[in-house]
């Protein structure tokens, strides 16, 4: 069925182009030299506005940059939402790039990344800007998303717990999620709620994901891809429940996820975002 | 589409020239961009914006097995984007290319009309021809997840088709 299918298709495809557009390599080569300069431009420049500042200052004082806006100069978004699973003898690379801050909730919660590893993933916080952030990495990611929503039995967005162990409760009662015990520990000198999360065999799905949902953003409730973070399978996911100490947000939720083969790396690259949290008041 | 970068094994990824990569892998990254859109002129620019950006971070990417996969899914990706403020489930369909003279194209309106994570799947996997492991990496998704797309794209296609002949 699959080979009639895709020999049906090919065909089809061939009837309707007739003829494929000419090869252009040299336009192709024209455009990427230009990338790669724009690159490493971006990566020059955002080294010596860091070295200056921290030289001026003897701290950070760049302007944060809003996520629902700003992308991360080296890693467009279509490569990010698209890049497969890495080989095995991947790393997460660290060179030591620029290091971009972002905000969600109007500048309350803050955090910064270096780039490599992490690129904003602006494909992921379209549809909720304000309320959650997304990065990247070539084996991995971080998804931090302030007040998230838990999703009811029919697959509409619930009530909010209360608090971070309320949340904890909430996910072991899940019967769609595989968890671990919440343990103590403490996010940018913030408590926190620790717990390591999978999806369960035979996980109830909703038809705007592929996966369980674990959150929804307060932002778009009613759910959507881009507006939901799902338990993907073949994924290690563990999760941060911290009650906000300041502003207008009672909990934000970090959700670090990788591959299993390489999570403890994911985790150990992710350690420096999470230590970058703070939380202002409005 | 008879060369595939995703099944080099690594050593001759590892030494595979830009030039190679690129003319082994146009023509299935074009007819999957064209197959997505049914826009030529998008689906061209796609592919070689794609194309581009890999030849930008070529020094790492060069190495991937996934390479070709990669370069697909990012020019799915430009077109999405592309397409993104005109309609979010729904792309434009070339109304040229309705037919050809045997009537043969009915299955790729079809695809067309596909809601688009469905339509990226079918894609990967029938156009582009790419593995079930290779499509559920490139859209982040389970082995599973890919499956019940492509149920769901195949039942799709054939409502699709039977309300046409209606």
């Amino acid at each position: 069925m699959h080979d009639d299918l895709k020999q049906r298709l090919r065909d089809e495809v061939d009837a309707e182009l007739g003829t494929r557009p000419p090869r252009n390599l040299s336009d192709v080569l024209t455009r990427g030299r230009s990338k790669r300069l724009a690159l490493r431009l971006v990566t020059t420049m955002s080294m010596v506005l860091l070295g200056t500042a921290l030289v001026a200052g003897g701290f950070w004082i760049a302007g944060v940059r809003s996520p629902s806006t700003e992308r991360s100069p080296v890693q467009p978004a279509g490569e990010n939402a698209s890049t497969p699973e890495p080989t095995t003898n991947e790393t997460l690379e660290n060179e030591g790039g620029p290091r971009e801050r972002y905000d969600i909730v109007d500048g309350e919660v803050t955090f910064a990344a270096t780039y490599p590893p992490w690129g904003f993933d602006p494909d992921w916080v379209a549809e909720s800007p304000r309320t959650m952030a997304a990065l990247t990495a070539d084996l991995g990611g971080i998804r931090i998303v302030a007040d998230p929503l838990p999703v009811g039995t029919g697959c509409e967005a619930d009530a909010a717990p209360a608090d971070a162990q309320a949340w904890a409760e909430r996910i072991l009662s899940d019967p769609d999620i595989e968890a671990t015990e919440p343990t103590p520990t403490r996010i940018a000198g913030v408590d926190a709620l620790q717990m390591d999360l999978a999806p369960a065999a035979g996980a109830s799905i909703c038809d705007s994901g592929d996966e369980p949902v674990l959150f929804n953003s307060s932002e778009q409730p009613e759910g959507g891809w881009r507006s939901q973070i799902g338990l993907w399978h073949r994924y290690s996911y563990r999760v941060y429940l911290l009650d906000v100490p300041a502003g207008s947000s009672r909990i934000v939720a970090v959700v670090v996820f990788g591959f299993e083969r390489n999570f403890d790396e994911v985790l150990e690259a992710a350690a420096p975002v999470l230590d970058s949290l703070e939380f202002h008041a409005p | 589409m008879t060369s595939s970068t995703y099944a080099v094994p690594r050593a001759e990824v590892d030494r595979l020239p830009f030039e190679d990569f690129y003319s082994a892998e146009f023509d299935r990254v074009f007819d999957s961009t064209f197959a997505f859109s049914g826009d030529r002129d998008a689906a061209a620019d796609a592919t070689q914006e794609a194309f581009a950006r890999a030849f930008a971070r070529w020094r790492r990417l060069s190495r991937q097995e996934w390479a070709g996969a990669w370069v697909t899914t990012t020019a799915l990706n430009v077109l999405r984007r592309r397409y993104r403020d005109a309609a979010r489930s729904r792309l434009p369909v070339d109304e040229r290319t309705s037919h050809d003279a045997h009537g043969r194209v009915d299955l790729l309106r079809a695809l067309r009309a596909l809601p688009v994570r469905q339509r990226e799947a079918a894609v990967l996997f029938y156009v582009a021809d790419l593995p079930l492991h290779a499509v559920a990496d490139a859209m982040r998704i389970s082995d599973g997840a890919v499956k019940s797309h492509l149920a769901r794209a195949r039942e799709g296609l054939r409502v699709n088709l039977e309300e046409r002949d209606a």
